[in-house]
C-alpha cells in the first residue's frame, strides 16, 4: 500500500462486474502525482470495466477508490468530474450531432462559463489546431484521428488532474497514434497531469508511461516500471509479439 | 377556396406542430412513447378552463400556469414511474406503463370535470380578420402566433442554452454525456417534463378554438403519433413538417370527404409513411449526420 | 410437495382431465350470471393467448390486435344479416382477417419495436373509422344487430359458454403445437435475434406473417362468437383498443411466453374486475391503471415466473434441509 499523500489515485481491492458476472477481482492500482501509468491487457481482460468503474459509470462491488486521499468509492460520475477526474472513453463517445466546439464545451459542463473555460478552450485549440479549423463542423464528420483529438480535448476541458484514457489507439493508423502520444507527452508536462492509460497497443503504451500493470482476466498479475515490463518475458511474449531469446 | 383551405390548414398545423413537438421530444430524447400524452394535453386544457371559470384568468395567459403544473407532473412521472420501469423491463412494458398512467389521468379528469365537452369562450371570439379573400377568426391567428413562438422558444432553448445542449448530448450519446459529468437521468426527466408542458400549452390553446373532453385523449395521441412519424423524431423542424402536413391534409379532407374521416386519413397516411419511409419524411433523426 | 405433483406426468394428465370435465359440467350447476362470467373469462383468455403468440413468442407487440376482433365480429354480423349461417359467416370473418394480415402484415411487420406497435394502432383506427362511416353496410354509429337464437336464455348462455370454451382449448393446443414445432423455433429465434435468424436461413417475413395470421384467426373467431353472443355490436365496442390493452396486461400479469400465463392472467383479472371494480364504477379506469403499475413494479416477469421461482427456492431449501 502506497502513501496516500504521494499518490493521486489509490485503488484497493476493487471488484466490479455486470449483472451476475464478475469482471474485476481485487484490483490494486496506484498512480502518483504527475505520473503516467498504463494498464496492459488483452481483449476482455476487464480494462474498460476498470475505467468505467474508476469514472463512476459502473458501480464497484467491493473495495475502495481514493482520489487525493479522499474516499470516492460511492460517488457518481458527475461528482468525479467535478473532483477533476475525466475519461477519454473507449470508442470516443462524441456527440455526433453537435459541432466540434459544442462537443468541447460539453467537456466543461460542470464549470462556470467564463475566462477560465475560454482559456481551456484556447489551450485545446493550440494543442490540436485541426480542431480549431473544424470547430463549426459536426463531430461525426471528422476523421478517426481528429475524433480522438476531439475526445481528448473534451476531457481536457474539465481541467483534470487525473486523465483516464481507454484505448487511445483503437482503430487509428500507427502514424496518428504516434502523433497523439507525442501531443499527450507535451500536455502532460505543460499541465502537470497524471494519466492512467489502458491500452492493447503495448508498445505505444510503454512509450508514454512511467509504470505499468498487467491485467489478465480481471486480476492484476504483474506490475513494474516501464523498463522492467518491456524486458519481462511474459510481457514480451504475450503482448509485444517478440519471440524470447533462448 | 383552395387558399382558404390552405390557410385553415396552416393555422391548424401551427397548433399541431406545438402539440407534436412535445410528444416528439419525449420520444426522441427520453425514449418514451408516451401514451399518456393525450391525457396530459387535455389536462392542460382543463387547467386553463378552470382558471378561466373560477378566477377568470385570461385563457391565453393561463398557458403559463398550465405549463408549470404539467412540467412538474411530467418530471415526477418520469422520475418515479417511467425510470424504474425502463430499468427493469423492455420497451413494451414502458409503453404499458404510460398507458396505465393515462388511465389514472383519465379517471382523475372524469371524476373532477366529467366527460362533457367544454369550450372557453374567449374575449376575442367573434372577431375576424381579412387575409386576401379569406376571413380568419382573430383567435385562430393569435393561437397560430403563440404556437409558433413557443416552438421557436423550445428550439432556442435546445440549441443555444447549456441545459438544452446537455439534454441533446444525453440523447446523442448517454455514455459520452456521463463522461463529461452530465446527470443523464436528470436530463431525461427534465426533457420529459418539458414535453408534458408543451402538451399542456397546446391543450390550453386548443381549448380556445374547439370544444374538448376527456374522450378526446385517444384521438389526440393518434394525431401526435402521425405528426411524429411524418416528421421524424426529436426534431422541431420534423414536428413542424408533420404538424403542418397533418393540418393541411385534415382541412382538405374535411372539405372533400367530410371531417368524420379525418382520423382515418391521418392514420392511413401514417401507416403509409411508416412502411415507405420508416424514419419520417425528412428521413433522418436530427442527431444523425 | 406441490411441485412434485406438477412434475409428475400421470398426475398432470389426470389433473387436466379433471379440470376439463369440471368446466364441461359446471354450466349445468350454476346460474346464468356465472356462466356469462366464465364465458367472458374464456374470451379474454383466448384473446390473451392470441396476443401472446406475438408478444411472448415472436417479440412483437401488436397494440392494435383488436382490429381482428372487430373484423371478425363485423364480417360475421354482416354475413349473418344476409342469411348466411353462423359457422360459414365465422369462416368468412377469419378469411377477411387473413387477407388484411397478408396485405398489411408484410409491410408492417418490417417495422420493429415501437413502430410496429404504433402501426397496428393506426391500422385499427383506420379500419374502425371505415366501419363507422360505411353506414349502408355496417349500420355506422347505430351499430349492427345479429339474428337472435330462438331458444330460452339459459340454453343460449350454455351454447356460447361451450363455444368460447372450445375456442380457448383450441388456442391452447395451437400454442403448444407451435412451441414444440420447428416453426416455433423459428418464431422464437426471431425474438432472440432477428438478424441472426435470417442469417440461419429462416425466412423471417413468412414466419412473422404466419404467426400473426394464426393470432388473427383466433382473435377474429373470438370476435365472431362475441358478436353473436351479444347480438349487438358497435365500432366503439369491438374495435376498442382497451380490449387489446387489457389482454396485454393479462398476459403480463400471468407471464408472457408461457402456456398458461395468459389464461391465469385473464382468470384473475376478469374475476377481480367483476368482483371488485363493479363496486367502484367511478374509479374503474383508475383502478385498472393502478393495478397495471403494481403488476409492472412487483411481478415484472408475470405470475408463472414468480411461482416457478418460489418453487425452485423451495426445492433448494428442501435440499439444504435434507443434506
Amino acid at each position: 500500500m502506497g502513501n496516500l499523500q504521494e499518490s493521486i489515485l489509490n485503488v484497493e481491492k476493487l471488484s466490479s462486474g455486470y449483472g451476475a458476472m464478475q469482471v474485476l477481482w481485487n484490483v490494486d492500482i496506484e498512480v502518483h502525482w504527475d505520473e503516467a501509468v498504463c494498464i496492459i491487457g488483452s481483449n476482455g481482460a476487464g480494462k474498460s470495466t476498470l475505467m468505467r468503474t474508476l469514472m463512476g459509470i459502473n458501480q464497484p462491488w467491493g473495495g475502495k477508490i481514493y482520489f487525493r486521499g479522499e474516499d470516492i468509492t460511492h460517488s457518481n460520475s458527475s461528482e468525479r468530474v467535478s473532483r477533476r477526474i475525466t475519461l477519454v472513453p473507449e470508442g470516443r463517445q462524441l456527440f455526433y450531432g453537435l459541432s466540434v466546439e459544442d462537443n468541447l464545451m460539453m467537456g466543461a459542463y460542470l464549470r462556470k462559463r467564463g475566462s477560465e473555460v475560454k482559456e481551456s478552450l484556447d489551450f485545446v485549440y493550440q494543442t490540436f489546431p485541426a480542431l480549431k479549423n473544424y470547430r463549426k463542423r459536426f463531430a461525426g464528420s471528422l476523421s478517426g484521428g481528429e475524433q480522438q483529438m476531439c475526445a481528448v480535448g473534451r476531457a481536457l476541458m474539465a481541467e483534470p488532474q487525473l486523465l483516464l484514457i481507454d484505448e487511445l489507439s483503437l482503430g487509428l493508423a500507427p502514424v496518428i497514434v504516434d502523433m497523439l502520444i507525442e501531443l499527450l507527452q507535451k500536455i502532460r508536462k505543460e499541465r502537470s497531469l497524471s494519466i492512467l492509460l489502458v491500452e492493447q497497443d503495448v508498445e505505444a503504451a510503454l512509450e508514454i508511461t512511467d509504470r505499468g500493470y498487467v491485467l489478465e482476466t480481471g486480476h492484476i498479475t504483474l506490475s513494474g516500471s516501464r523498463d522492467e515490463l518491456s524486458v519481462n518475458e511474459h510481457v514480451r511474449k504475450a503482448y509485444l509479439g517478440i519471440p524470447v531469446d533462448i | 377556396m383552395i387558399f382558404e383551405i390552405a390557410l385553415n390548414g396552416l393555422m391548424l398545423g401551427g397548433l399541431y406542430t406545438l402539440m407534436g413537438a412535445g410528444f416528439s421530444l419525449q420520444w426522441g430524447i427520453s425514449g418514451i412513447i408516451n401514451l399518456a400524452y393525450g391525457g396530459m394535453t387535455v389536462l392542460g386544457a382543463f387547467v386553463a378552463f378552470s382558471l378561466f371559470r373560477l378566477v377568470s384568468v385570461q385563457p391565453l395567459v393561463s398557458c403559463i400556469p398550465a405549463a408549470i403544473i404539467m412540467f412538474s407532473l411530467g418530471w415526477a412521472i418520469y422520475k418515479f414511474f417511467l425510470r424504474p420501469t425502463i430499468r427493469r423491463g423492455t420497451f413494451f412494458v414502458t409503453l404499458i406503463m404510460t398507458f396505465a398512467i393515462e388511465l389514472v389521468l383519465e379517471n382523475f379528469m372524469l371524476y373532477v370535470w366529467a366527460s362533457d365537452y367544454r369550450i372557453i369562450t374567449s374575449p376575442y371570439s367573434g372577431i375576424s380578420v381579412q387575409i386576401l379573400h379569406a376571413e380568419v377568426p382573430l383567435i385562430k391567428l393569435i393561437m397560430f402566433a403563440i404556437s409558433i413562438a413557443c416552438v421557436y422558444l423550445v428550439h432556442l432553448f435546445m440549441s443555444k442554452t447549456k441545459p438544452g445542449k446537455a439534454i441533446q448530448a444525453s440523447a446523442l450519446n448517454p455514455q459520452g454525456a456521463r463522461v463529461v459529468g452530465i446527470d443523464v437521468e436528470k436530463m431525461y426527466a427534465i426533457n420529459f417534463g418539458i414535453g408534458a408542458a408543451i402538451g399542456a400549452v397546446a391543450g390550453a390553446l386548443m381549448s380556445n378554438i374547439t370544444s374538448f373532453s376527456v374522450v378526446l385523449t385517444g384521438s389526440l395521441v393518434g394525431k401526435v403519433f402521425v405528426i411524429a412519424v411524418l416528421g421524424g423524431l426529436g426534431n422541431i423542424w420534423g414536428a413542424a413538417l408533420g404538424g403542418i402536413t397533418l393540418g393541411l391534409v385534415e382541412s382538405y379532407g374535411t372539405i372533400t370527404i367530410g371531417s368524420e374521416y379525418n382520423e382515418a386519413i391521418g392514420l392511413v397516411v401514417m401507416v403509409l409513411v411508416l412502411v415507405l419511409r420508416p424514419r419520417g419524411l425528412i428521413g433522418r433523426k436530427y442527431w444523425d449526420v | 410437495m406441490l411441485r412434485q405433483l406438477f412434475e409428475n406426468k400421470k398426475i398432470r394428465i389426470i389433473g387436466i382431465s379433471a379440470i376439463v370435465l369440471f368446466l364441461m359440467g359446471i354450466p349445468w350447476l350454476i346460474t346464468g350470471y356465472w356462466v356469462r362470467l366464465l364465458t367472458s373469462i374464456f374470451m379474454y383468455a383466448t384473446l390473451s393467448k392470441a396476443i401472446d403468440l406475438m408478444i411472448g413468442y415472436l417479440g412483437y407487440v401488436p397494440f392494435g390486435n383488436v382490429v381482428f376482433f372487430g373484423l371478425g365480429a363485423y364480417t360475421t354480423g354482416i354475413a349473418m344479416s344476409h342469411g348466411i349461417p353462423f359457422p360459414l359467416a365465422m369462416v368468412m370473418g377469419a378469411l377477411i382477417s387473413i387477407m388484411v394480415c397478408i396485405f398489411i402484415g408484410v409491410p408492417v411487420l418490417r417495422l420493429r419495436g415501437h413502430y410496429f406497435a404504433v402501426a397496428t394502432v393506426g391500422l385499427n383506427g383506420a379500419i374502425m373509422a371505415i366501419a363507422l362511416n360505411a353506414t349502408a353496410l355496417t349500420g355506422g354509429a347505430m351499430g349492427l344487430t345479429f339474428p337472435v337464437l330462438p331458444a330460452p336464455p339459459e340454453i343460449i348462455y350454455r351454447y356460447f359458454y361451450y363455444m368460447m370454451f372450445a375456442l380457448m382449448v383450441a388456442a391452447i393446443i395451437v400454442s403448444i403445437i407451435i412451441v414444440k414445432s420447428r416453426f416455433g423455433y423459428a418464431v422464437r429465434s426471431i425474438k432472440a435475434n432477428e438478424e441472426a435468424a435470417r442469417a440461419l436461413g429462416i425466412n423471417t417475413t413468412v414466419t412473422k406473417t404466419a404467426i400473426w395470421i394464426i393470432s388473427a384467426i383466433i382473435t377474429s373467431i373470438a370476435g365472431a362468437i362475441y358478436g353473436f353472443w351479444m347480438s349487438y355490436i358497435s365500432t366503439m365496442d369491438v374495435f376498442n383498443i382497451m380490449i387489446g390493452v387489457t389482454c396485454i396486461l393479462m398476459t403480463l400479469l400471468g407471464g408472457a411466453g408461457t402456456i398458461i400465463g395468459p389464461i391465469l392472467g385473464a382468470l384473475i383479472f376478469q374475476f377481480l374486475s367483476e368482483m371488485v371494480w363493479s363496486q367502484f364504477l367511478e374509479f374503474h379506469l383508475g383502478i385498472l391503471g393502478v393495478i397495471t403499475i403494481l403488476v409492472i413494479f412487483f411481478i415484472p416477469g408475470g405470475l408463472v415466473a414468480s411461482l416457478k421461482e418460489s418453487f425452485t427456492r423451495a426445492k433448494v431449501q428442501h435440499k439444504e434441509a435434507g443434506s
